[in-house]
């Protein structure tokens, strides 16, 4: 007979909500910006984060080629303290999502988002809230994760020539609060649609609504140019801190877990399927920090391997996959989506290491609850899918939304897993 | 919070479709609002559910409540007919019991309102 214990009330103090999980994550945010600091001047690293916060940052804007590697790692872990910060001001318990959404916050502030970008977003967030006559803390996953939307504000802000730019930041912000504002309601409803089999549910939704912001736009003849800037050449300094990451993570896991039986939770973990709502730091603790760990050294290398460059895009696609790894992702379902979208990008039309090609690989594995659930073939084929796709829900939103293979994958879970589930016979029917 | 017919609901049926996947047979339901939040109650006839069955069912419905994760994915309780979320039932649900005695499984769960 098992009686679950009552929720744990709120603390009271501050500084017992700063939880050993917060507390770890900081420091490996202070080691990212030790890092930064070796790499440039801080001198360049100030003038480089200027240039990152006034950048249209649309997809894909690269934030080392904007400012450089140290701001751009210096970016990265200020959009993840600000979420750190987030969490801990509403107090978040730490869980599988909210850890996900702070690696999240830190992958994609090396291509996209900024302080400056993801303030107006969370601020809609907050204000439905309000309006809800809610608790923030309801909705503080999706606080955290609307930043998808983070070009809205600056391609508004410092992207149109025409408007003045006082004029410019104040549409900018306003778009940003209403896109904000739109996005809970949107996100809880999206992820019924692909009954969790897209683990970036975050990103079909603000696909949509950046499909119809983009729709607005137009009707007033604002026309969005789209953007390309990838960086090259950083290859051995990123690949040297992603692999640094990545040890400390595992490391943190058998030392903040000391005790736990990592082998049987692994191996339940890779039994799992993955799909929404695997919550793997709730169920099986700092395992979790291990598969995170395990995950990114394998999606590195791989990267590596297949020749993509290691700049701000696609360390975000590593970081990501880092971040599932406690809330749905692990080897044994991420393996045959890559396979599949691998096996994609060298068929098709581009060049296999292009910019889209590379992305559209990493951020695959935004699938890998279809493949976990219903085995390596479909898996494969969903990856297949999901590279071709992805290319199109680019032009639909045009950029402004940064989970745009999130958007993709949507799509591809929509179509295939009704299609698998009428195929497969259902036991004991 | 809004929905929380809805969400008690797909609740139910997300047990009542872990307990069919499991074989069980003469399903009986209660269901009921108290000062305190909704209570329900599954009961249906199982036999020999493995031990290991069991406490996968404990540890799932042992989860603390979380609400955060409750707002954005509620939605998928109780919709899929090939996999259940008894994960997010645990966190959408205060207090569960789970009693196996005579190839009678009953779960009990009370889930809070408010907030």
């Amino acid at each position: 007979m098992v009686q679950k214990a009552n929720p744990t009330p709120r603390p009271r103090s501050p500084y017992a909500r700063f939880y050993p999980e917060y507390r770890f994550f900081a420091i490996l945010l202070a080691l990212i910006v030790a890092y930064a600091f070796v790499l440039d001047s801080p001198a360049a690293i100030g003038q480089g984060l200027l240039r990152i916060l006034t950048s249209r940052s649309l997809l894909i804007t690269d934030y080392m080629l904007v400012g450089g590697a140290g701001a751009m790692l210096v970016n990265g872990a200020l959009v993840g303290a600000a979420a750190l910060c987030l969490v801990f001001f509403i107090g978040v318990k730490p869980n599988g999502a909210t850890i996900m959404a702070l690696w999240m916050s830190v992958g994609f502030g090396f291509f996209g988002k900024n302080l400056l970008n993801m303030l107006p977003l969370t601020a809609g967030v907050w204000l439905y809230a309000k309006v809800q006559k809610a608790p923030f803390i309801n909705y503080s996953l999706a606080a955290l994760l609307v930043a998808t939307l983070s070009p809205v504000v600056s391609e508004l802000a410092f992207g149109f020539d025409p408007l003045h730019p006082y004029i410019g930041i104040a549409f900018g912000m306003i778009l940003g609060v209403f896109a904000g504002f739109i996005f809970p309601m949107l996100s809880a409803f999206t992820v019924r649609v692909h009954d969790g089999y897209n683990l970036y549910n975050m990103g079909f939704a603000g696909g949509l609504l950046a499909m119809f912001l983009v729709a607005g736009l137009q009707a007033f003849d604002i026309t969005i140019e789209t953007s390309n800037l990838w960086g090259e050449g950083h290859n051995f300094e990123m690949a040297a801190l992603l692999y640094a990451l990545c040890a400390a993570l595992i490391a943190g896991g058998f030392v903040l877990g000391r005790g736990k039986n990592h082998a049987d939770n692994f191996k339940r973990i890779i039994r799992s399927s993955g799909r929404l709502v695997s919550d793997y730091y709730t169920l099986y603790g700092e395992t979790s920090y291990i598969n995170m760990g395990i995950l990114g050294i394998f999606a590195t290398t791989m990267a590596l391997l297949l020749g993509f460059s290691i700049n701000g895009p696609t360390m975000g696609g590593i970081l990501t996959i880092v971040a599932f790894g406690c809330f749905g992702n692990h080897l044994r379902n991420v393996l045959p989506i890559m396979a599949g979208a691998i096996l994609a990008a060298c068929v098709n039309v581009s060049d296999p290491t292009a910019p889209g090609n590379a992305l559209a690989v990493l951020f695959s594995a935004g699938l890998a609850p279809i493949s976990g659930q219903f085995g390596v073939v479909w898996g494969i084929i969903a990856g297949f899918v999901h590279v071709g796709l992805v290319l199109h829900t680019g032009y639909m939103s045009n950029g402004l939304n940064l989970y745009n293979n999130g958007f993709a994958a949507g799509f591809v879970a929509l179509i295939l897993v009704p299609i698998i589930t009428s195929l497969k016979k259902i036991p004991n029917e | 919070m809004k929905h929380e017919f809805e969400k008690n609901m797909r609740i139910m049926t997300d047990l009542l479709i872990y307990c069919h996947e499991l074989g069980a047979a003469d399903y009986h339901i209660d269901m009921g609002r108290e000062s305190d939040g909704y209570h329900c109650c599954i009961a249906c006839r199982l036999a020999g559910i493995p031990d290991k069955v069991l406490s996968e069912l404990e540890r799932a419905l042992n989860i603390p409540r979380q609400k955060e994760i409750e707002q954005n994915f509620w939605g998928l309780s109780g919709e899929v007919a090939t996999d259940t979320e008894l994960t997010l039932v645990g966190m959408m649900i205060d207090e569960a019991t789970v009693t196996y005695e005579n190839d009678s499984l009953v779960i009990r769960c009370m889930r809070s309102v408010g907030g």
